[in-house]
């Protein structure tokens, strides 16, 4: 027995081995905790990226929205949908293609606050009897605005049902007095990178074109839209003044337009010139014809969880399928 | 006393892994819940799903080279479950278009799996990786891959297939 005071008994000391066990749970606990969170993090940073940055959007959206809110006076109301619901104003405003702005569906929403939609101008030339410049405000004052529900589908096969305030282009046009020579309408979207951040890229060509033929131009259904909802148009819906035609891919509806012209000769197309294999110059809603990378013959409505069967002409057949008798819409797709 | 008992290296590697990859279904799934997908819930579930299982894909893929290159032999121990983790989510990602998409419209799969390139090519690979997790050797043995093996051509498949996806 040594006098070195007390000394635990032999059997209270903890064994060595366990001692390092402990400290190895310890080291084994946090290396567990890092890893896990790290791998976790990771994959959720690379999911961010298909993700829309919802937060940051949200607060941004409002911020787009907050410079007009006014409400627009509304004459008349058609239901051109057949009864079928309106998607949320939510939807029709956070999901969008608007390439000026970005890609993805949410980015027109986040970035289109640097447009600035009033005062805008829209001139009106080429083969008209008195080519003109309006002001955007001049034309809401001088035309009745309707409200015309409308089917919208997208060439990507998803669709919405949208409440539009608009006027027909077709009495915009009489106005001017197109000539005889007018065979065709052609439509540009502003250029301006400042505002359109989108446009730096070289996506599609700058501006943005689209055109119709004078027929489908004076169509009554083809509508230029001011607003939705009752209000202004939202930028990342195609501020101040955009183009409608119910029966044909969205893509055809250009926004933001500052130069309507008249033709003789059919116009080049935004999405024709950058896929003509994809995007015909007529672009009619067909669910017989195939996108060559996807099948047309159904729509997913947003904000529904079905797919749905795409109707040909978008179900607007019965007006203006008389526009192409004679035609062979796989031909002119 | 120095007789400590030789444990596995790395004992928390694997649980660690396992753990921090399951973080993505459940943030889908929560998501999900709280209606936070955004206007097209499916298509966002759909691609997420497709481009998880294509980096657990690359990632399984990745630990023979990194052995190879680097020495490192850790990423074998997680090897097999790296690649039962891409079938997880493959399986995922193929249920999400088959039932949610498509409804279980099967003449519309048929025809979409014929005529779309990068469908087919996400199908097949697909079906290769099947075998595969049965036998719970994803990515297969060595041997399998240096005669020739299907998966050395999986990872560009698809990629081709998450690529054409995304650009839906």
């Amino acid at each position: 027995m040594s006098d070195i005071g007390n000394i635990p008994a032999r059997s209270e000391i903890t064994p060595e081995r366990v001692y390092l066990q402990r400290r190895e749970f310890i080291k084994n606990s946090l290396l567990f905790a890092a890893t896990s969170s790290g791998v976790g993090s990771t994959l959720l940073w690379l999911m961010r990226g298909l993700r829309a940055k919802d937060h940051e959007k949200k607060a941004k959206t409002a911020a787009t929205r907050a410079p007009d809110d006014t409400a627009l006076t509304i004459a008349r109301r058609y239901d051109y949908a057949s009864g079928e619901k309106n998607t949320s104003y939510n939807g029709v405003t956070n999901y969008n293609n608007f390439y000026e702005f970005g890609t993805d569906k949410g980015d027109p929403a986040a970035n289109a606050s640097t447009l600035k939609p009033r005062p805008w101008h829209v001139a009106i030339d080429g083969e008209v009897a008195h080519p003109q410049v309006f002001e955007v405000e001049q034309l809401v004052k001088s035309f009745p605005l309707e409200e015309r529900i409308y089917r919208m589908r997208c060439v990507e096969a998803w669709s919405m049902v949208i409440p539009w305030v608009s006027f027909p282009l077709g009495d915009l046009l009489k106005r001017v007095e197109p000539t005889p020579r007018a065979k065709y309408v052609a439509f540009k979207s502003l250029l301006d990178p400042q505002q359109m951040p989108g446009q730096r890229t070289d996506l599609l060509q700058w501006p943005y074109v689209e055109g119709l033929r004078i027929d489908e131009a004076m169509h009554p259904l083809t509508i230029l839209a001011v607003g939705l909802y009752g209000k202004r148009l939202p930028n990342q819906d195609g501020a101040p003044i955009r183009l409608v035609v119910p029966w044909k891919y969205g893509f055809k509806g250009i926004k933001s337009i500052v130069n309507i012209s008249l033709t003789a000769e059919q116009p080049p197309t935004s999405w024709n010139i950058a896929a003509p294999d994809e995007y015909g110059f007529y672009a009619n809603v067909n669910p017989a014809v195939d996108h060559p990378r996807w099948s047309q013959a159904t729509e997913r409505r947003i904000g529904e969880y079905h797919r749905r069967p795409t109707l040909p002409l978008n179900g607007y057949g019965d007006q203006v399928a008389s526009l192409y008798t004679g035609m062979d819409l796989r031909t002119f797709f | 006393m120095e007789a400590r008992r030789k444990k596995s290296p790395l004992p928390w590697l694997k649980p660690a892994v396992l753990t921090g990859s399951l973080v993505p279904i459940a943030a889908i799934l929560e998501r999900a819940w709280r209606d936070d997908l955004g206007p097209d819930p499916i298509a966002q579930a759909l691609n997420q799903l497709g481009l998880i299982a294509l980096v657990f894909l690359v990632a399984a893929l990745g630990c023979t080279p990194l052995k190879t290159i680097f020495g490192w032999t850790w990423p074998m121990r997680i090897r097999r479950m790296l690649g039962l983790l891409a079938f997880f989510y493959a399986f995922l990602h193929v249920i999400t278009y088959t039932v949610l998409d498509q409804g279980l419209d099967w003449n519309a799969i048929v025809d979409d799996v014929v005529k779309r390139k990068f469908i087919f090519l996400g199908f097949s690979t697909f079906l290769l990786l099947i075998p595969l997790a049965a036998h719970r050797q994803i990515p297969p043995s060595d041997a399998s891959v240096t005669s020739g093996g299907s998966s050395s051509i999986a990872s560009p498949m698809w990629h081709q297939r998450l690529r054409s996806f995304i650009s839906l």
